[in-house]
């Protein structure tokens, strides 16, 4: 199977849009750009799939109002 | 021999309009069950203060199970804050992109778990785990 590559993943540049994506899954795609959304793994990818979207890495997006501890 | 990673530069918001940003160590990885992968790698985050692998739920249900108390070892789990969190684990493995081995690790699934989390029951598959601060990146040595 062919594996993705994230050279050009940068979450940072993200960061004005992952706001309106707080607790979500989102796909990026090897341009950098979020090209899907849901509420589970599933659902983000379904609509990736769906949408013959090509290569994407997903993240879940934690809450951003706090840092973390462990 | 390893496998560098970037950190990824998260916004802090504090409840302010305004925002810092926060480097964090997120690796890419893929979930494999007996019978399944996920189709595409999700950033999961190297915490060296947890002591296992915990994820939400709904990536047990991406590899196939359906329900993550079924044939699951119980384990209450604690943070800092004392907030407790019911995580039932199972056998299953980690392929982190671009390695080829799959780390055969048990890992423990939470409904409501914001974040995927590798602690050091999945290090130990490693040299050693390199946080470069200064370089904002880190090592997984081979």
């Amino acid at each position: 199977m062919k594996e993705k590559t994230i050279k050009n993943i940068d979450l940072g540049k993200l960061s004005k849009q992952l706001r309106n994506f707080e607790r979500q899954w989102i796909a990026i795609s090897q341009e950098n750009k979020i090209v899907a959304n849901g509420d589970t793994y599933g659902e983000a990818l379904q609509k990736v799939q769906k949408k013959d979207l090509g290569e994407v890495i997903l993240f879940k997006v934690p809450p951003l109002d706090y840092s973390f501890s462990p | 021999m390893g496998l560098l990673f970037q950190y990824q530069k998260m916004p802090i918001y504090g409840g302010e309009a305004t925002r810092v940003f926060i480097a964090r160590p997120y690796i890419p990885v893929y979930l494999i069950s007996r019978t399944k992968r996920t189709p595409s790698p999700y950033y999961a985050l190297l915490d060296s203060g947890a002591d296992r692998v915990i994820f939400p739920a709904d990536l047990a249900n991406a590899v196939g199970i359906e329900d993550i108390k079924y044939n699951a070892r119980y384990e209450p789990t604690i943070g800092i804050g004392k907030q407790s969190v019911e995580v039932y684990f199972h056998k299953l493995a980690i392929k982190v992109l671009g390695e080829d081995r799959e780390l055969s690790t048990e890992i423990g699934f939470a409904n409501n778990f914001t974040v995927p989390i590798l602690g050091r029951s999945f290090f130990r598959h490693y040299k050693a785990v390199i946080f470069e601060e200064a370089k904002e990146r880190v090592e997984l040595k081979l």
